[in-house]
């Protein structure tokens, strides 16, 4: 009996003395970590008609009235290399891959669009000295069981669809993500973001879609050089037809 | 339940954890993970003269930093000026298999550099273009993390000044962490830049990083400026043709 009291203590104390064992995150995190290709054919599409306040969609009409109509090709600025702004890259289904990757406390996402890096950390506080919005916004995680709870903040308005044709969105704007991992109908692997988009400057509800990403070990994130088109103008010599550089 | 040790039980439950951390730190390589932010003053500056060919003498001497700067033009600072440039903090992300080194350079786009561990740089392969980042692996030796990076973009260049580089241009990286008198814990990155085309002899530089737990990377949005001028200049070309209309 003392000889086997002896090997459960034993036991105990090498579990906890393991670093390795001391896992940050659920045993899922290893499976939602690599590199994911949207799945256009079973991803929601941005709503064509969003929930606006009476408020909200007379400023749109004013704008559109002073400043219309939307030219793309000026007023768009993703079009102008301006990296898109939460949510609009998790809900991407051009196939541009992203990576998530898992390291202490917290999930790094890399998109291969625009090269944009977000960063959330897990369970932690707020940090409030970050107080200029940008594109990737604020974000913090949480886990729920298996289901990774990430919400953001602090989103920029460029490049988030305003001029461009997508509804206005205010300094209030709030998205919830819940990633969650499953099986598409072929038993494929599949990461699942349910996206809620708050705003209630603007919105009278919010509004979700669900994204499904596949799972694509063997594509590596890519650079993106959206300014090569200008870049090469150059080297040819060539006058640039783009007008900011007239 | 009180449960008893003998001394014995103690001694040897000591001595398992002892060795059993020692063994698991034994393994694991060095934690250089988190946010670093470049010294200049302990680092090498470049050498003069540059040990140039007579070809990179010309394309250094026609630099014309208007026509031939490509951060002008938003394109990536690409390795390795992304890290010998010290315009950004340095971010380093580790796991098994990888390390991730992220360059956000203020005004800039956000740059990632991935080194693969334990695998052979691919072979040469001219069907695969090369790219601004290239393509890295690297192994940990003891307590040195050594990185090969090869595939470089020509297009690409190692610093303001416009010394270019041909695309056989291989970087040789060893990073180790030491300790600094006055800034306490330091990331060493030793450099070398092996570009028989360019360079008489192969180029050894060495930059150093503090460690700085609470800076953050900030966003950049290269285009922004650019964006807004448009868009400005897009506008007021519209109002002064609308006042003109109005005037006639």
């Amino acid at each position: 009996m003392m000889r086997l009291r002896r090997w459960v203590l034993l036991a105990g104390v090498m579990l906890a003395a393991s670093p390795l064992l001391q896992a940050a995150h659920p045993a899922v995190s290893r499976e939602m970590a690599g590199v994911w290709l949207p799945d256009s054919k079973r991803s929601d599409r941005t709503p064509a008609q969003w929930p606006l306040r009476p408020e909200a969609a007379a400023a749109r009409e004013k704008w559109l009235a002073e400043y219309g109509p939307v030219d793309p090709t000026i007023d768009d600025a993703n079009a102008s290399c301006i990296a898109e702004a939460m949510p609009w890259p998790a809900r991407l289904i051009a196939q541009y891959p992203f990576e998530v990757l898992f390291t202490q406390d917290r999930v790094t996402v890399f998109y291969e669009v625009f090269g944009s890096v977000r960063r959330i950390p897990l369970g932690a506080a707020r940090n409030t000295f970050e107080a200029l919005p940008t594109a990737m916004g604020r974000s913090i995680g949480r886990w729920e069981g298996d289901t990774l709870v990430v919400e953001t903040d602090m989103i920029r308005r460029e490049g988030a669809g305003q001029p461009s044709g997508n509804p206005p969105i205010s300094n209030a704007r709030r998205i919830v993500e819940r990633w969650s991992l499953g099986k598409d109908e072929a038993g494929n692997k599949q990461l699942r973001n349910e996206i809620t988009i708050i705003d209630r400057v603007v919105l009278t509800e919010p509004v979700k879609m669900t994204m499904r990403y596949k799972w694509s070990p063997d594509i590596a994130v890519g650079e993106y050089l959206c300014q090569q088109d200008i870049w090469d103008q150059n080297l040819q010599g060539s006058p640039s037809t783009v007008p900011w550089r007239n | 339940m009180r449960v008893a040790l003998w001394p014995l039980d103690r001694l040897l439950l000591a001595s398992a954890a002892g060795l059993f951390w020692l063994t698991a730190a034994a393994a694991a390589p060095p934690d250089i993970s988190g946010t670093w932010l470049p010294v200049e003053s302990l680092s090498t500056p470049w050498p003069q003269p540059l040990p140039l060919t007579g070809a990179a003498r010309q394309r250094y001497a026609a630099f014309d930093p208007d026509r031939d700067e490509p951060a002008s033009y938003c394109m990536p600072l690409g390795t390795p000026r992304n890290t010998l440039s010290g315009a950004s903090a340095l971010e380093v992300l580790q796991t098994e298999d990888r390390v991730y080194f992220v360059f956000q350079p203020n005004l800039l786009n956000a740059e990632t550099r991935r080194v693969y561990l334990d695998k052979p740089l691919p072979a040469a392969d001219p069907d695969r273009l090369p790219t601004w980042l290239g393509t890295s692996v690297g192994r940990w030796q003891g307590e040195t993390l050594e990185v090969q990076t090869a595939e470089l973009e020509p297009q690409s260049i190692l610093n303001g000044n416009g010394l270019s580089h041909s695309g056989n241009l291989r970087v040789n990286e060893r990073w180790r962490l030491a300790r600094d008198a006055r800034l306490g814990r330091v990331l060493v990155d030793e450099m070398v830049l092996d570009d028989p085309q360019t360079f008489t002899a192969p180029l050894r530089l060495k930059r150093v990083f503090a460690w700085a737990p609470d800076a953050r990377l900030a966003e950049g949005q290269c285009s922004e400026r650019l964006w807004i001028d448009q868009i400005w200049r897009h506008r007021l070309r519209e109002h002064a043709a609308a006042r003109k209309a109005g005037a006639r």
